[in-house]
């Protein structure tokens, strides 16, 4: 989860490409559908899935996206280990 | 989406201040001994630091930098959330209350009581 231009955190900085991800969890949807229930353009949206295809966070076959869930599963991994590493860090806080 | 949340990842999407927030998480810090560690300038951690402190990832305590638990729980719903839906979520819910609502409807033709449909359900 680190080559530049991979990382599923850069990824997810981008509120737009977490719209995206919060409509496509939801369901597979095909590009041009996805495109206008973001109300973003087609070339922008294809951008954006392209950023979160290479950082593994969704799949593009035949127009139609859909979400990785194992890669979703590794975020909530990290965050899950974050947690407890800043609740042994500071217990009181 | 949750202001908090969006600001967190907004935080961490840059590896550099990711990477800083590891360090801390895995060990409270000082920004001295954080600039030594890292391949940037000391002003660059500050800044990093600064933004860290922020979103609620990060706070300081008489100049020693340590995780907090603020924002991270709700991170971590935010991707249970799409994680579940994304996974088991919709086919799985729609499945599991379809058979429940055809064995309770079963249940009410053949005149069990409520309790009983209930039961019919649990053991679909």
């Amino acid at each position: 989860m680190s080559a530049a231009g991979h990382d599923p955190f850069q990824a997810l900085a981008d509120p737009r490409r977490r719209q995206i991800l919060e409509v496509l969890a939801a369901g597979p949807s095909d590009v041009g559908e996805l495109a206008r229930r973001c109300a973003l353009t087609r070339p922008l949206t294809a951008h954006h899935l392209g950023v979160m295809q290479r950082a593994g966070l969704v799949r593009v076959r035949l127009r139609c996206a859909s979400v990785r869930p194992e890669q979703l599963e590794a975020l909530r991994r990290y965050f899950d280990d974050a947690l407890t590493a800043a609740a042994i860090a500071s217990p009181n806080a | 989406m949750n202001e908090a949340v969006a600001a967190a990842l907004a935080a961490l999407g840059d590896p550099t201040r990711r990477d800083i927030f590891e360090r801390i998480l895995a060990r409270p810090s000082r920004i001295l001994f954080l600039a030594d560690n890292v391949a940037v300038s000391r002003p660059a951690v500050s800044h990093h630091v600064r933004v860290l402190k922020e979103a609620g990832l990060v706070r300081e305590d008489q100049g020693l930098l340590v995780a907090t638990t603020d924002v991270l729980p709700a991170v971590r719903v935010y991707f249970d959330r799409l994680w579940f839906e994304a996974s088991v979520g919709e086919g799985w819910m729609r499945e599991r209350f379809a058979v429940s609502r055809r064995m309770h409807w079963r249940g009410a033709e053949i005149g069990l009581p409520a309790e009983g449909r209930a039961k019919l359900s649990r053991s679909a």
